[in-house]
């Protein structure tokens, strides 16, 4: 126990000094405040394009907490589907047995171990560390969504979940795409989107296999669903002989009308538009007649904590889509962006879904502290999780064990002596006195919380 | 179930879940003024979208001119009645195909509602005439624009291995929040109408 | 209580009501929130069938929104319940009241720019506090009151943003607390307006004291002492 004190009280401090790090960093919170404020209106204006909108949230969250009560039934009838199809499921539990399903895909593929894998964004295979264990394995593994193309070449892992290099501006890309290419490429936008797009190009006609996440699986078809903006994903999936899809096992509806629920609220959430460019549905591999698509087509149903989480009080997270709009009105995050949560997920719904796939990471568990509860990403969240209520779960459950002596003691202390009418009446009066004496006590020398709210706050004044 | 088939040893962890009644999915409704070709065509040009609308006698030559300067034109079998492409799907091969200024594919269907352009793999023999081109025509039967895609999800029977709503340019923020057309799929997108 | 009085109502205070918990419960300790609010609770009880009006937003969203499962599987469980539906907040409280029974001479004003004539001449800027807002719905009713008392109001740019209190996270995470007190603090001056009122407690301890720091020349007021002006009197 007094091992896991010393690490809660030491990952507390760590994700504070991370803060306090980005904090220092004008030019990172400009591009958060100023990405986070366009995202966040342009989704209540595209909302405001549907005059059911209320309905549809309300259907949506009934359809996903439906899916996730069900989901044994739905992955069965989805795979039976599927697989009928020609398409081949992997059945991952967790990390180690999805990227190892990858990698043997890989080096089955036509080009073998050594192919070129163009890979469309997915936060699944962000949760599964893919690309290092495929380069280990002497694939070459490229990012073929632009912003998680920069974010390869930086080494780096995605801020945000939609918008993954959202905090790199124009002139660090420049010389991220200037190291790549050996020539010059201008700090113009257009100019460096036109470098990825040829220098993508070439990957995209080489490669051997494609990766991509998926949005959606539908059980009565045996479809998966793919929806993005740039083309990456159609490419990944159309161009090379093998492609290969990771799905969180969650993802899944039960048919095409439910669908088309999800798929109004999804983009308009995301990025405020009606549909993303591109809404791929895709049923089955390369069939006979077509001249392309993928001769073999896997989906890989990633477990990760997931199922574990479906039979605790948090399986509602679980019917996340991944829009990020809870990210998008979040002052937390609006103030310190992706990376001091260091997880996969980052803002409200990050500091949720980390400590509960990830139960065992002593960092993961003081994400739910990174909140003030003020309940602006549950209002958000288009399929309606309560956010600020797991949080609160999450701390409920477990500070009792987890927090710091310290804290323990000191909150067990403060509630006796509470209990106790006359210590009421004797802290009602001292702290009569003390708003008097504001002056004094401020310069008593104070540590702990006293000092946190000292060293930049004045007291409370008599009123 | 087999305990060591790997399906079975996934699904039993997952709880047994209750028989409820299906969720309800209501249709979107959207505010709109517009309707039929001409919401499509606003939503559409919105996007950044091109269109035109021609008769069946006029469209092979609606797309030589509309691809004049834009480079050679590749066109899955049977896209437009007349039309002779420079390069044919999939005879041209991939190489060719890639090289080519503008793809030219029939379209399913249409989506006034949030301007989309429906196309399958299975009426253009795959999928990389509207992908690999830097500009795109899809040529759209006049009576299959319809209110949304999920009105033609709804009423879909088989699906083909690829259906993609195609709404608007290929584009990305990911620089700066800043919109770029046009970064892996066509930037330029032309709906030829046919009425 | 002056509010209360001056919207028609006949107030009785709850003597041994002192602390509803929610430093404990939001931190994760419910058996020690549970030891704090439980005479707060009986006290409350005790005092009255009638209905339990709190003058801090975040106190009213915590008796009224989690008491019940604070208390569940206790002996106090119906009694939490029972309190739960009787708590509001004052806004909401005093704006209902207005609907119900309009005070006399007191505007039926939608909006600030309709008050006539002006209690006071400079207007006060609102700033909503997350539970309230969230939670209660008070933002309406802040506005309702504070245009029946008479007094302007303007709102400020990004006003549903937390201000970065949240209890005891101002002090577990202070640099990002105050990052966020400090960009609220920017948007409240760039009204122009000098006072600035909220119908929470703790989110204006917290402005102030970080506006005190900065040397900031706002004043802070809650809703509360500005409500004192409604009823027969307002508008004169």
């Amino acid at each position: 126990m007094a091992s896991t004190t010393a690490t809660e009280a030491a990952t507390l401090n760590s994700f504070n000094t991370r803060a306090r790090q980005a904090l220092r960093d004008e030019r990172l919170r400009d591009a958060v405040a100023r990405s986070t404020d366009l995202l966040g209106s342009r989704r209540v204006e595209a909302l405001s394009e549907l005059a059911n909108a209320d309905e549809l949230r309300d259907a949506a969250a009934a359809i996903r907490s439906a899916s996730v009560s069900r989901l044994r039934s739905l992955l069965d009838e989805w795979s039976d589907n599927f697989t009928a199809l020609g398409g081949t499921v992997h059945w991952a539990r967790d990390a180690a047995e999805a990227t190892g399903a990858i990698a043997e895909i890989v080096a089955a593929s036509p080009a073998g171990p050594g192919a070129v894998v163009a890979k469309g964004k997915s936060m699944a295979s962000e949760e599964i560390h893919l690309n290092e264990v495929l380069a280990s394995a002497g694939a070459d593994v490229i990012e073929t969504d632009l912003g998680e193309f920069i974010i390869q070449l930086a080494g780096e892992a995605p801020s945000h979940i939609i918008a993954p290099a959202l905090h790199k501006d124009r002139f660090q890309i420049a010389d991220l795409f200037t190291a790549d290419s050996g020539q010059a490429v201008s700090a113009e936008i257009h100019e460096e989107a036109a470098y990825a797009r040829d220098r993508l190009r070439r990957a995209f006609l080489d490669a051997g296999v494609g990766i991509t996440g998926v949005n959606f699986a539908v059980a009565s078809t045996g479809s998966i669903c793919l929806v993005e903006n740039e083309g990456n994903g159609r490419m990944c999936s159309s161009l090379p002989s093998v492609h290969v899809a990771i799905m969180g096992m969650e993802r899944i509806v039960a048919d095409l009308a439910e669908l088309d629920v999800m798929l109004n609220l999804l983009a308009r959430s995301a990025t405020g538009q009606a549909l993303t460019v591109y809404t791929n549905l895709i049923t089955g591999p390369r069939r006979d007649g077509e001249a392309d698509g993928p001769e073999n087509l896997h989906v890989v149903v990633l477990d990760g904590g997931r199922s574990a989480a479906l039979h605790s009080q948090y399986s509602s997270a679980l019917s996340c889509i991944r829009c990020g709009a809870c990210l998008n009105v979040c002052p937390v995050y609006r103030q310190v962006g992706g990376h001091v949560y260091e997880s996969v997920y980052s803002g409200p719904i990050g500091a949720v879904l980390t400590p509960i796939l990830r139960p065992d990471d002593p960092s993961a568990r003081e994400l739910p502290e990174a909140s003030s509860l003020c309940g602006a990403c549950t209002e958000a969240c288009p399929v309606q999780i309560p956010l600020h209520d797991l949080l609160l779960k999450l701390r409920l459950e477990r500070a009792p064990e987890s927090a710091t002596a310290t804290r323990r003691w000191g909150f067990r202390l403060w509630s006796l002596a509470w209990s106790l009418p006359l210590v009421r009446h004797i802290s009602r009066v001292l702290t009569r006195l003390g708003l008097r004496c504001t002056r004094v006590l401020r310069r008593l020398p104070s540590r702990g919380w006293p000092g946190a709210w000292n060293k930049c706050r004045d007291l409370p004044r008599a009123r | 179930m087999n305990a060591h088939n790997p399906k079975s040893a996934f699904l039993t962890r997952l709880p047994e879940g209750e028989a409820t009644q299906p969720p309800p999915t209501p249709v979107a409704q959207y505010v709109s003024d517009r309707k039929g070709t001409q919401a499509f065509i606003a939503a559409w040009g919105a996007l950044g979208g091109t269109s035109q609308i021609a008769s069946a006698a006029e469209a092979a030559v609606a797309v030589k001119t509309y691809s004049r300067g834009r480079g050679d034109i590749l066109a899955s079998p049977g896209a437009v009645e007349g039309l002779v492409p420079d390069l044919t799907w999939p005879d041209c091969g991939r190489q060719a195909a890639a090289a080519a200024g503008v793809g030219v594919v029939r379209a399913e269907a249409a989506a006034q509602a949030t301007g989309s352009v429906i196309i399958r793999s299975d009426t253009n023999l795959g999928r990389s005439v509207s992908l690999l081109p830097p500009a795109c025509v899809f040529v759209i039967d006049e009576s299959t624009i319809m209110e949304s895609l999920g009105a033609y999800l709804r009423r879909l029977s088989a699906l083909p291995s690829q259906l993609v709503a195609v709404t608007g340019p290929s584009r990305s923020a990911d620089i700066e929040s800043t919109l770029v057309i046009g970064v892996h799929g066509p930037g330029e997108v032309h709906a030829l109408i046919i009425r | 209580m002056q509010a209360l009085r001056a919207a028609g109502c006949e107030p009785k205070d709850v003597g041994g009501a002192f602390c509803c918990g929610q430093p404990a419960y939001n931190s994760g300790f419910a058996k020690e929130a549970r030891r704090v609010a439980k005479p707060t609770l009986r006290a409350v009880s005790k005092a009255s069938s009638g209905d339990c009006v709190v003058a801090s937003g975040s106190c009213a969203a915590m008796m009224s929104h989690y008491w019940p499962e604070l208390f569940a599987g206790t002996p106090q469980a119906a009694e939490a319940r029972r309190v739960a539906e009787r708590t509001k907040e004052l806004t909401v409280y005093v704006s209902s009241r207005l609907e119900s029974e309009p005070v006399n001479d007191a505007p039926q004003a939608e909006s600030a720019a309709e008050v006539h004539p002006p209690l006071a001449e400079e207007p006060v800027v609102i700033h909503d506090a997350c539970h309230a807002l969230r939670g209660l719905g008070a933002a309406e009713a802040t506005r309702r009151a504070l245009a029946a008392s008479g007094r302007r109001y303007v709102n400020p740019p990004g006003s549903e943003r937390c201000c970065g209190f949240g209890g005891l996270f101002s002090v577990k995470m202070p640099d990002v607390s105050v990052a966020m007190a400090d960009e609220k603090l920017d948007l409240l001056a760039s009204t122009g307006c000098e006072t600035v009122v909220s119908c929470d407690l703790s989110c204006l301890v917290h402005l102030e004291g970080r506006a005190g720091r900065r040397g900031l020349a706002l004043r802070f007021e809650h809703a509360a002492s500005l409500l004192e002006g409604i009823g027969p009197g307002a508008g004169k």
